[in-house]
């Protein structure tokens, strides 16, 4: 367990805002989040960037090529680099996303969807584990967008991350700005996919904007605000779920510091009211 | 299809040249894969066009052709993204020469050592008689064309030996200074600490036929204060009891 708990609303800390952010070490941010990718066997900027901000927040780690259901052998020097890193920002626990980034070798640096598939099932748990084991600490998948479709219906993502769960015995970042996106660009009730998946199994939140494009496709670019819909969603999620930390993404288009901290106040007003309302969870993992 | 087919078949659609209609059968809803597509390739453009803007404006439209190239023959296999452009320079280097391959050179290694890990030593008080301590955040290049920086008016961009000093200053930001070719010998020495100052010196000297009067001494004086300001030089390395 980390010496430093991450509770609340986090920030993405990233090279764009640091510099403002770390001026200004603003109280309304709980803790952030970085990516692990940005700083294993790096120096420079991002180096003195993650010292100066581990000494006044939590850290927490999410990563972005780990990929989860990947059919590829796991990256073992990779991984025990990753290992090293988390231990060395004293991480609570560990999170990637539920997806693949290439094949044959190659890698695509994007978040590739899965089929919701039983073989999707299997490969994850095993990947799960097999990283878990490798890591040495607690590990959670996040529930990625996607623009092709992947299932019957758009619930078949929800009840593939919930077989998941329990049988990798793991946890979810619930992305909540994902779970709105999947289900405007392919038509599902947001609200049934968080109700399936189990709240005591929600370690963490993501929200973040999206784009609309003409065609009505919504992209997830992380690069503008939080959509009203998306915080009614988190608001939602949170009374089923409890105060599990809530991380605001901001990674394109990053604006002054000031306009992402009136939205983490905007998120802290929605936190302390869902959490209010939350009924307690018995059985959530510390 | 297998999850091993789809995962190959969605992996050719973004790297192929042409992603074949195949694939794109089997995969089904042919437009939303073109936007994966477009959003990997996209992505990996920018990446390298950030990391070698004078490389890409001065190959022009080469520049798209190599980028279709490499990524149909050898797609990058870093998990680290910003690592991607070293791969790419590895593949594009050996088809350019002259001042192409000059100023990829020098790109891929202010690239490079922008982010190089290493915390800097901890150092001694400057002796002629210890080995010298640089900073590991520097870098030596030579060129023989003009690319470390646009010509300026009447200065030639070739025909000559450019011996090019990269530091990272600690602002993060790295910073290129041309140095001649005595302060290169000494240097390279330097990088590689085997001997003292004062033998690092003399052999330098040695090589190049020079001796060391008062005016030389002078100069090494003042380059030594320089550095030792500017970070490049830490001090002396520690001798070994």
């Amino acid at each position: 367990m980390s010496s430093k708990t991450a509770a609340g609303i986090g920030l993405g800390f990233r090279i764009a805002m640091a510099d403002a952010f770390l001026e200004q070490k603003p109280p309304e941010v709980g803790w952030v989040e970085v990516h692990p990718e940005n700083y294993v066997g790096r120096g420079g900027r991002y180096a003195t960037n993650l010292d100066a901000v581990a000494e006044h927040y939590p850290v927490v780690t999410h990563g972005l090529t780990l990929s989860l259901g990947s059919t590829e052998p796991v990256d073992a020097d990779f991984a025990d680099e990753v290992r090293s890193f988390l231990r060395r920002v004293d991480t609570p626990w560990h999170s990637d996303h539920l997806c693949f980034g290439g094949a044959g070798g190659a890698f695509a640096h994007d978040l590739l969807p899965l089929p919701f598939t039983e073989e999707t099932r299997r490969t994850a748990v095993q990947r799960i584990r097999e990283l878990r084991d490798r890591l040495q600490i607690e590990l959670a998948f996040e529930n990625v967008s996607y623009y092709a479709p992947q299932g019957s219906d758009g619930l078949d993502e929800a009840r593939l991350c919930a077989d998941v769960l329990e049988d990798a015995d793991c946890r979810i970042l619930l992305d909540v700005n994902n779970v709105y996106v999947n289900s405007q660009n392919f038509g599902f009730d947001p609200r049934a996919f968080i109700d399936l998946i189990p709240p005591k199994r929600v370690v963490q939140m993501h929200v973040a904007g999206h784009l609309v494009r003409d065609d009505g496709i919504r992209i997830d670019t992380h690069g503008e605000a939080v959509c009203d819909d998306v915080y009614e969603l988190l608001a939602y999620a949170l009374e089923r779920t409890g105060p599990v930390p809530v991380l605001l993404e901001r990674d394109n288009n990053v604006p002054e510091l000031e306009v992402m901290l009136a939205e983490v106040r905007r998120l802290n007003a929605i936190y302390n009211a869902a959490t209010a309302k939350a009924v307690p969870i018995e059985g959530r993992a510390p | 299809m297998n999850l091993v087919s789809y995962q190959e078949a969605v992996a050719r659609v973004c790297f192929d040249p042409e992603p074949a209609s195949a694939d794109l059968r089997s995969l089904g809803h042919e437009e939303r894969w073109l936007t994966y597509r477009r959003m990997v390739r996209a992505r990996i453009e920018r990446v390298l066009r950030t990391a070698f803007p004078k490389s890409v404006r001065h190959l022009g439209d080469g520049f798209d052709a190599h980028f279709r190239a490499w990524l149909a023959e050898t797609p990058p296999t870093t998990p680290l993204f910003r690592n991607i452009p070293l791969e790419f320079a590895g593949w594009l280097a050996p088809k350019l020469d002259g001042a192409s391959l000059d100023r990829l050179r020098f790109e891929r290694l202010s690239w490079e050592l922008k982010d190089r890990a290493g915390a800097a030593p901890e150092a001694a008080d400057l002796s002629f008689d210890a080995p010298i301590l640089l900073s590991p955040h520097v870098a030596l290049l030579v060129t023989t064309h003009l690319v470390h920086k646009e010509p300026e008016k009447g200065e030639a961009s070739e025909g000559k030996r450019w011996h090019l000093l990269l530091c990272r200053n600690d602002e993060g930001k790295v910073v290129t200074m041309v140095v001649n070719g005595v302060t290169y010998d000494l240097v390279t020495d330097w990088l590689a600490p085997h001997v003292s100052l004062a033998d690092s010196i003399r052999k330098t000297m040695t090589r190049r036929g020079e001796t060391m009067g008062e005016a030389f001494m002078e100069s090494l004086g003042g380059l030594l204060a320089d550095y030792l300001q500017r970070g490049i030089v830490l001090g002396s390395g520690r001798v070994a009891p």
